[in-house]
């Protein structure tokens, strides 16, 4: 027979793979996924509730939703990563409605005191985390989502409820409120010095 | 961990694609929005403590321990084993009941030798033809665990190699067929035939399955009904090739390999593509591409193409697999032409294709 006719097969989805293996329950791929996502997860939660211990909770409340939604989770329709977060993003609302009011420690809070940056691109960063903490909560979600976790225009709509063209609208919205906060934040520092 | 967020020339080219459809925006205020864009993709994540993690981590694999079907997939192999056979006899009382009713020959009793495969890795294949006429496929070769059909289909065609001749378990060649239909090839059922499958899923790899020995293939319109494990009972509805595969038009989970009736889930909305790797020598030339191991190539002008595509070149093609089965060739390598192709005594050797047809010529 000339034909040898043998088939090789693979998918151009990874996240199909990892999916059924998460389906099938193999710890060594939960165990991954966990690595993987957690830190994310835990840093957008922190910087959109700004309490490192609730911001734990999320992340960590996720991942045991995930393990019961997994078998209705199609890689087709969401990436694995606008999956968890839209997991991520409707604990972070419940926990934000559930706070009477916004905690004094904001989402300029980091791990340690910004006035002991030294660094010319730490004063930034805080500067930038400050001026974040002061977008509505949707353009802070919608600025996470699209540059920190590097969804899709559309991953992003699926997240948080809205058309694509909502959230193209809402970003540029949002960076503009960001320049705007950043620029009169810059002006202080010079009028300071 | 490392930071995967997206890079700062794909925000750039994401945000003016943006801004084209929102508009409004100049191309220096679009430079100025990627630049904070991009310093908020280069936010250092958090990171999490050692406890931290570890408690996260704790608390994930209790609930991953006292999910239901865990044990199913991987503690409890012998319980697992023994719902599968359960779950394969009903079905199997089940499908001959249905059989009756639809006034088909009701498939004979199979003995089952020391060697022969387990009563769940026994597949049937039924044609799509109203239940006219059901072909078995006994997978345990030409040993005890032959049916009365194979050996009838053996007897009807004595030209032809039975799978016993040559054939192990779950090979191609052991897919007997139905009467009436075309005889293309020794021991092959006709590429293109509708077919169906029911059986266990032992492989679930890249957009394909092995389910009992035989590889099916899932392409962008395969409708899945339920979640799809290894362990699970299915029915895989489709159209058999002539390489043995089946593309698989439509897969139901009968049976979770916990024991379970499957689920429903979700329709889905957006295809898985499959990409396919082909090898093999060219059977026949089209005015849109060629034919491969039964398989229809199609080549378009993004297709590239190393050497000379001609009827017998040995090709390689990457592509991926379309709705009707056919292959849009992404890439095709000739690897060799198929002069080379000459049997000991030096006479150039047939390809299958003008063997099949010197075949139905005798016929």
């Amino acid at each position: 027979m000339a034909v040898s006719g043998s088939v090789v097969t693979r998918s151009v989805n990874e996240d199909a793979l990892l999916a059924a293996r998460l389906k099938a329950g193999d710890p060594q791929a939960w165990e991954r996924c966990y690595r993987l996502w957690y830190p994310r997860l835990l840093t957008y939660a922190y910087r959109r509730l700004g309490d490192r211990e609730a911001a734990a909770d999320v992340a960590s409340d996720t991942f045991v939703r995930a393990l019961r939604e997994v078998g209705r989770y199609d890689p087709r329709r969401l990436s694995l990563a606008g999956w968890l977060f839209r997991m991520a993003h409707a604990r972070t609302v419940d926990h934000l409605r559930r706070q009477a009011r916004r905690r004094a420690v904001s989402l300029e809070a980091e791990s340690h005191d910004p006035a002991e940056d030294t660094s010319e691109r730490d004063v930034e960063r805080g500067d930038l985390l400050r001026s974040l903490s002061r977008l509505t909560r949707d353009q802070q979600a919608v600025l996470l989502l699209r540059f920190y976790v590097g969804l899709s225009a559309e991953e992003t709509g699926r997240v948080l409820g809205k058309p694509a063209g909502a959230v193209r609208a809402l970003q540029f919205r949002a960076l503009r409120q960001l320049r705007r906060l950043l620029g009169a934040t810059e002006e202080g520092t010079s009028e300071e010095e | 961990m490392s930071k995967q967020g997206p890079q700062r020339d794909d925000i750039f080219t994401q945000l003016g694609k943006d801004a084209e459809k929102v508009g409004g925006l100049s191309a220096q205020e679009l430079a100025e929005l990627a630049k904070l864009a991009s310093a908020i993709s280069s936010l250092p994540d958090e990171q999490p403590s050692q406890e931290e993690l570890e408690r996260g981590r704790q608390r994930l694999m209790a609930a991953l321990s006292h999910r239901p079907s865990l044990p199913w997939a991987y503690g409890l192999p012998v319980l697992r084993a023994a719902a599968v056979l359960a779950g394969a006899a009903v079905l199997g009382l089940l499908a001959l009941g249905g059989a009756w009713a639809a006034g088909a020959r009701l498939p004979q009793p199979v003995a089952v030798g020391p060697l022969a495969p387990l009563a769940s890795e026994r597949s049937e294949v039924a044609r799509d033809n109203h239940g006219q006429d059901v072909s078995e496929i006994a997978r345990s070769g030409g040993g005890p665990g032959h049916s009365e059909q194979v050996r009838q289909e053996a007897l009807d065609n004595p030209g032809r190699s039975g799978p016993s001749a040559n054939s192990g378990p779950g090979r191609p060649d052991d897919i007997a067929r139905d009467r009436g239909s075309d005889n293309s090839g020794p021991g092959s059922a006709s590429a293109g035939d509708d077919v169906e499958l029911v059986g266990t899923v032992q492989q679930q790899g890249q957009g394909s399955l092995v389910v009992n020995g035989i590889t099916v293939l899932l392409t962008a319109t395969t409708q899945i009904e339920g979640t799809l494990t290894v362990g699970a009972l299915v029915k895989v509805e489709g159209s058999h090739q002539s390489d043995g595969t089946i593309v698989a038009r439509e897969i139901e989970v009968r049976v979770q390999p916990g024991g379970g009736v499957a689920p429903p889930t979700a329709p889905p909305t957006t295809p898985v593509a499959v990409e396919i790797e082909l090898r093999g020598s060219v059977q026949a030339t089209t005015s849109g591409g060629f034919v491969l191991a039964g398989r229809t190539i199609r080549v378009t002008g993004s297709t590239e193409v190393e050497g000379e595509v001609k009827v017998g070149a040995r090709v390689k093609v990457e592509g991926s697999v379309q709705a009707d089965g056919s292959v849009l060739a992404r890439e095709v390598k000739v690897e060799g032409t198929g002069d080379d192709r000459r049997g000991p005594d030096g006479v150039p050797t047939p390809a299958r294709g003008e063997n099949d047809r010197r075949g139905r010529g005798r016929d």
